[in-house]
């Protein structure tokens, strides 16, 4: 785990599970990945099943969705418990996803506003102090609206951060095509593994690299109908 | 740990019990700064260093997002908290969308610990940093740090090097850094330039992170740059460095040249400015070996 990241003291070997659908080992508690891909090979869908395959009971779920209302988030995590969703542009008419415990802030641009709608979301949605996986969906929006790409990555390094103090998981998606070199590698700076997507011959396929226990090489994986 | 901290309330009462709860969760030398509304806070971190702000949201004579700009603006590497019973939706982020800040409720039955154990993380992993920062930062630090008494003794043989420089790539702005904890700072430079930089205003401090020359041949074109204010202000728009590496492999500052003209450097060009630094990393080397043996920094 980078300096930058790494947790707290007190986790322990507390370890997130992905269930047996996904290619995905155990992820240890305080750890952040960057899920790389686009949003054509199924990056956003992989996303929101590592935030709420296998999880244990009474562990929460929470996602920044830059993109979308909370009506769509809604039905994004149809039938799951404990998710929170934070929602970025959506306006006090946009309804909310049943059982879904949802904020919004006006614009994927106002990351302070996003830090602290966070807070109120994971603070609904945890269990008796159990643990969290976190989503942001996606990193590739934010630096898009916002015109200082240093500000994002103050918010990726506070939020990674957190996550970390929090013995949480944190999974970022980007978009790496839409970046240039420099820019993707500040941003992977403070993240601990990633998880790169693509389409290959046979379908969607990930590979995890930078964290111990995952599978070697390129895996299969099936997309939810 | 050493920890600057500033601790601003409106509430007296209130303010001593924050201060109490930080002092217990952060090991080591504390120093918490004391202010009772926006305008104390703002003169605090404009005339000392601060590692973490920690605010109430009401203030008498502002909000805590007045603190948090202002500390962005005077000690941009330090964390920012609002602590306050004021509920989320009623904190007005629309001045401040960029600043970022923690948020944690006071009142509830664990918000005293909640609020040690995030501050002493804050101050410990410096996660409120706009820049990418290297993996053994600490370490690099206290590299750096034995360099800085000897600079004075390196000026003359540094500032032949950037001579040398300035007149072989023909460039406005040629220098060299060290490149300190929060702060770049230029020992030598032919050309205008400000000799004490924000780290995340400096092209260096992603430099530091590179394999090799780094080259940005149109800083107003490349994404990374093209909002950097403190850039454009200065009329700069290339850029070339090599990093000064010491011989125990620790980054510890930059040989650069920068032109006010959008240009590309060969890889000949290349090769002569890493020549250079790797010069002036070995004239800082020789003054600290000889500040070392003899005891006297000349």
């Amino acid at each position: 785990m980078s300096p930058a990241t790494s947790g707290a003291d007190g986790m322990g070997d507390r370890r997130f599970q992905f269930g047996a659908d996904l290619p995905i080992g155990s992820i240890p508690a305080g750890a952040n990945v960057l899920v790389e891909g686009t949003s054509v090979d199924g990056t956003g869908d992989l996303l929101d099943r590592m935030l709420t395959s296998g999880r244990a009971p009474g562990e929460a779920a929470v996602l920044v969705s830059t993109d979308g209302s909370t009506a769509s988030a809604g039905r994004r995590f149809e039938g799951a418990q404990n998710v929170g969703v934070v929602c970025c542009g959506a306006g006090p008419d946009d309804g909310t996803g049943e059982g879904l415990a949802a904020s919004s802030v006006a614009s994927p641009g106002d990351l302070t506003g996003i830090g602290i709608q966070f807070s109120k979301v994971t603070d609904a949605v945890s269990v008796g102090g159990g643990s969290v996986r976190v989503g942001v969906d996606s990193v590739s929006t934010l630096l898009v609206y916002v015109e200082d790409p240093r500000s994002v990555f103050r918010f990726l390094h506070a939020f990674t951060g957190r996550v970390a103090a929090m013995g949480a998981l944190g999974l970022f998606a980007i978009d790496p095509a839409a970046h240039d070199d420099r820019t993707l590698a500040m941003v992977r700076g403070p993240f601990d593994g990633r998880v790169r997507v693509r389409t290959g011959d046979r379908g969607p396929e990930l590979r995890v690299s930078g964290l111990a226990g995952q599978p070697d090489g390129w895996e299969r994986f099936r997309l939810e109908d | 740990m050493q920890a600057s901290i500033l601790c601003v309330d409106g509430d007296a009462d209130r303010r001593a019990d924050t201060v109490d709860t930080l002092s217990a969760a952060i090991p080591g030398e504390t120093h918490v700064t004391e202010a009772g509304g926006v305008e104390r806070a703002r003169t605090a971190v404009a005339s000392q260093p601060t590692d973490c702000a920690v605010t109430e949201y009401d203030l008498p004579d502002g909000t805590g997002m007045e603190v948090a700009r202002a500390i962005r603006e005077h000690c941009p590497d330090a964390a920012c908290v609002l602590y306050t019973a004021t509920p989320h939706d009623e904190v007005d982020t629309t001045e401040a969308e960029e600043v970022v800040v923690e948020f944690v409720p006071r009142g509830a039955e664990r918000s005293g610990t909640e609020l040690g154990t995030l501050v002493e993380s804050l101050v410990r992993m410096r996660t409120h940093t706009a820049y990418p920062v290297p993996a053994d930062e600490s370490g690099r630090v206290a590299a750096v740090e034995a360099y800085r008494p000897v600079a004075d003794a390196a000026a003359a043989a540094l500032d032949r090097l950037t001579d040398v420089a300035a007149e072989h790539f023909g460039t406005s702005l040629t220098f060299v850094t060290l490149m300190l904890e929060h702060q770049q700072v230029m020992l030598e430079k032919v050309g205008e330039g400000p000799p004490v930089l924000p780290r995340e205003d400096t092209v260096c401090t992603y430099a530091l992170m590179e394999d090799g020359v780094t080259v940005i041949e149109d800083l107003a074109a490349d994404p990374l740059f093209a909002a950097n204010d403190a850039l454009a202000d200065a009329g700069l728009r290339s850029y070339a460095g090599t990093k000064l590496v010491s011989p125990d492999g620790h980054v510890v500052g930059t040989f650069c040249v920068m032109d006010d003209e959008p240009r590309s450097f060969s890889d000949s060009e290349r090769s002569v400015l890493a020549a250079l630094g790797e010069e002036a990393m070995d004239q800082l080397e020789l003054r600290r070996r000889l500040a070392a043996r003899t005891g006297v920094e000349r």
